[in-house]
């Protein structure tokens, strides 16, 4: 099911609000692993059995693990907790991938499984070895009771494209949490804000990216604008579901942590992915870049970890060679950042750190987005008028034209300039707050009119991360 | 308002704003809206035959209960127009975009954009243009034309810039596909203007120099003389208003009339019966461009009792024709004026009786032909 339809929210939403404020504490847990289950369904009515195999599998696991606390066991249960949800991840995610490719490489003719990748599979496998391998670590106390272990696995407002919540942010919050006006309505505008920034950026960016690739009149400054258009259309796309996945999540008493801040004011590429897609970032850093040694090894150690973590965090995103490089494109930088940039950073103005990394993270995006190694090279040679491309053409300008208001609102709406200017008045006058205060319920509601009339015209699309 | 306050009045009004549609979704269940009359198709209904295997197919529309479902939740929403319109506001006037699910607006004017032909079906439909010619045409005394006319998107490219379809090609595909028909370029006569603002067809005031452009090089135009006269019909309402969500106001009906115009007669061959030129009744149905020629017809015939000459033109044509060919009227004795998306071509030839001596014209819109309708 999507946030952004007409089922979710008047439908899913609305009972379940209902349901889950009338039932007592007890039946809390209950009602949102029902919910959950049945969301999932929605959308994955087959899939849903292999989530609960997954949660299943965790929480034997961990009942395991902590029964044979300090023994060889303990370890043998943690290792095989995280081969069997790396297999079925591996399985349903990745399998065409290895065998296309060994069937490119030995000239075999190893037929394709073609599976459906069930949605939200590398968001749930990474939560559920979250938990595993902290309750192995000592860092969170073993779940006894399934309905809870399986309430956090599934919880759906963050299933299907996350953030990755650790099962230690939430664990407290599965036994008891708090409901109150101000989570409740700290939650709702969150979520609304979400919403507002999938539909009403991201999909319209969607609009110009589509009519970028059915273009015949392409020109360099077309493609430099296709560039802007993804990365903003990625980020406001993510960034709002995590923002709904928030907001959701503070409704119903959960605290989960914060999945970007930002990332487009970074300085450098480091800076960068500590403020875009944070949790996969600080989960890379916890179960694979520490065990690795981190940057307490020698130099070279060093650079073979972070070639390893950025492969496979390219890897995480999908199934084909683009993503890879992509992942290895950004160890390259983080690399040059760590020996030269840096140095050569600090000694000059401010400004050209940032020209870097907005020029770093377009070219990665146009990288993440292509079609294939082919298209990449097409689209990335674009952008320097590879293949005798014009400048500029009639269309070109038409394009600018059209979506000049959306492109710049898109850019300032990726700083935290408004956040910054809401926050200096609200904090400088008490009468500044008031009129906020006032306005922000009809902000919300003047939002979910104008979303609500985009999913009555029909245009909402799929969430851009479902397909990892 | 104190924050305490903010978030009591935040959690109510968000709760009420879902409970209420949500209270009215429900209703929609129980009491479904069946046909659209604004976008002229029936609405999806609540799924019914839910067996195990519709609820666990979610990927084929007919079959699959929950594609069903969403459809239903879509359609069936409440206060839907409020909405699209909501929606066209917003993407053309706040986010500044120039297009709405594929409608623009430019100067006032509401179009289509379209920025590729269907080739399958411009194939099919040059194809049944041939068929004709080869049929009836290849081997008659009079003469033969072609003509393309330009809808309101060679305008916006031409004119505004926008990313249209290649009209170029277009024409080039026509001229290939009839060699032996003499290609009349109207385009030069026309520019977004002599459209209506709600509609897709031109305006008939707005015709004099395509009148004047095809009579030419049918050889007739000396047998025009009589000046029009402008009358105007208030409240037109064309397609495009209520399917673009923009509602504009509703503009008027400019008609051309004269003596041998108010003389003339248009004979329905479906019907048998006799009617004018224009038909006043027609003005207030729900396409109030029917009221040229009555709008869409099969085969008529236009006979012209004050013609200064016996000659006779047959004019293949769709719903663009219908504003035009009345203008053509003073200039022959009768005129014939076929639409092959209502009437077998195989049959033209016995309904109207020959082609030996009478002119030809094909009149086509790029839309039309696009579309492949023709029978």
């Amino acid at each position: 099911m999507l946030f952004s339809s007409i089922s979710f929210l008047y439908y899913f939403l609305a009972a379940v609000l209902l349901i889950y404020f009338i039932v007592p504490f007890k039946a809390k847990n209950l009602v949102l692993l029902i919910a959950s289950l049945f969301f999932y369904f929605y959308g994955e009515p087959i899939y849903t059995l292999l989530m609960l195999a997954t949660t299943l599998s965790s929480y034997i696991h961990g009942l395991l693990i902590d029964h044979f606390r300090g023994t060889k066991w303990a370890k043998v249960f943690v290792w095989t907790s995280v081969a069997s949800s790396l297999a079925a991840l591996g399985f349903f995610k990745y399998s065409d991938f290895f065998i296309s490719n060994v069937n490119n490489l030995f000239g075999g003719s190893i037929p394709l499984l073609e599976l459906a990748l069930p949605i939200g599979i590398s968001f749930y496998t990474f939560q559920t070895l979250s938990y595993t391998i902290d309750v192995y670590r000592g860092e969170a106390k073993v779940q006894k009771s399934f309905v809870r272990l399986a309430t956090y696995v599934a919880l759906f407002p963050q299933l299907i494209a996350g953030p990755i919540v650790r099962y230690t942010t939430v664990e407290e919050d599965l036994s008891s949490r708090t409901h109150s006006f101000e989570n409740f309505s700290c939650g709702a505008t969150r979520f609304v804000l979400g919403l507002a920034k999938k539909v009403l950026i991201a999909d319209r960016l969607g609009d110009l990216i589509a009519s970028f690739h059915a273009s015949d009149e392409k020109s360099v400054v077309f493609y430099w604008i296709y560039a802007f258009a993804v990365f903003l259309q990625l980020y406001f796309d993510f960034s709002g579901y995590s923002d709904m996945a928030i907001g959701l999540g503070r409704i119903f008493g959960f605290r989960f942590l914060e999945n970007f801040n930002y990332p487009i004011v970074s300085k450098s590429i480091a800076e960068f992915w500590r403020r875009w897609h944070m949790s996969l970032g600080s989960w890379f850093r916890d179960y694979v870049y520490i065990p690795l040694g981190g940057n307490r090894v020698s130099k070279w150690r060093w650079l073979f970890n972070t070639l390893v973590v950025w492969m496979l965090t390219g890897f995480w995103h999908g199934a084909d060679w683009t993503f890879i490089l992509w992942g290895l494109y950004f160890a390259v930088f983080l690399v040059l950042e760590k020996f030269v940039l840096n140095k050569f950073f600090a000694k000059i103005p401010r400004v050209f750190s940032h020209i870097y990394v907005v020029l770093v993270i377009l070219i990665s995006f146009v990288l993440f987005s292509a079609n294939g190694m082919a298209g990449a090279i097409a689209d990335i040679g674009g952008m320097f008028g590879a293949g005798n491309l014009p400048f500029w053409t009639r269309e070109t300008g038409y394009y600018l034209a059209g979506y000049a208001v959306l492109l710049v609102a898109a850019c300032i709406g990726a700083t935290p300039l408004l956040k910054t200017a809401v926050l200096k008045l609200k904090e400088k006058s008490r009468i500044a707050n008031n009129v906020i205060n006032v306005l922000e319920p009809i902000v919300v509601v003047a939002l979910l009119l104008v979303i609500t009339s985009y999913f009555v015209g029909g245009s909402f699309s799929a969430f851009l991360y479902f397909r990892f | 308002m104190n924050n305490k306050i903010r978030n009591i009045v935040v959690t109510v009004t968000f709760s009420l704003f879902i409970a209420f549609f949500a209270v009215l979704c429900v209703l929609r269940i129980f009491s479904p809206v069946e046909y659209s009359d604004v976008e002229k198709r029936p609405l999806a209904q609540f799924p019914t035959n839910i067996t195990v295997e519709s609820i666990l197919n979610t990927k084929e529309e007919d079959k699959s209960t929950i594609k069903q479902f969403e459809k239903f939740t879509v359609d069936q929403f409440p206060f839907r127009e409020f909405f699209r319109r909501l929606e066209a506001q917003f993407q053309l006037n706040v986010l500044n975009l120039k297009e709405n699910h594929g409608y623009v607006q430019e100067n006032g004017s509401i179009a289509e954009l379209e920025t590729t032909f269907f080739e399958k079906g411009l194939n099919g439909a040059l194809g049944r243009l041939q068929y004709i010619y080869d049929k009836y045409l290849k081997d008659s005394s009079g003469d033969k034309y072609v003509c393309l006319v330009p809808d309101k998107n060679y305008f916006l490219g031409r004119d505004f810039g926008y990313p249209v379809r290649d009209y170029n090609w277009l024409t080039g595909k026509l001229q290939a596909a009839l060699p032996d028909m003499t290609y009349i370029d109207i385009t030069g006569d026309l520019t977004l203007d002599d459209y209506y603002l709600t509609d897709w067809h031109w305006s008939q005031d707005g015709l004099l120099g395509v009148q004047n452009t095809i009579t030419e090089a049918l050889g007739s135009a000396d047998r025009f003389e009589t000046p029009f006269k402008e009358n105007v019909l208030e409240g037109f309402k064309g397609g495009y208003t209520d399917q673009s969500a923009l509602y504009p106001a509703p503009e008027k009906l400019v008609y051309l009339t004269n003596g041998i115009l108010d003389a003339c007669t248009v004979y329905d061959y479906e019907t048998n019966k006799t009617y004018g030129l224009y038909n006043h009744e027609l003005f207030s149905s729900k396409v109030p461009y029917d009221f040229f020629l009555s709008g869409t017809r099969a085969l008529l015939r236009i006979d012209n009792p004050n013609a200064t000459t016996d000659e006779e033109l047959i004019v293949f044509r769709d719903s663009f024709g219908s504003s035009l060919i009345p203008l053509l009227s003073e200039g022959y004795k009768s005129i014939y004026v076929v639409d092959i998306r209502y009437v077998m071509s195989d049959m033209v030839g016995n309904l109207i009786g020959g082609y030996e001596d009478r002119d030809v014209l094909f009149l086509y819109s790029a839309t039309i032909l696009d579309q492949n309708v023709f029978k």
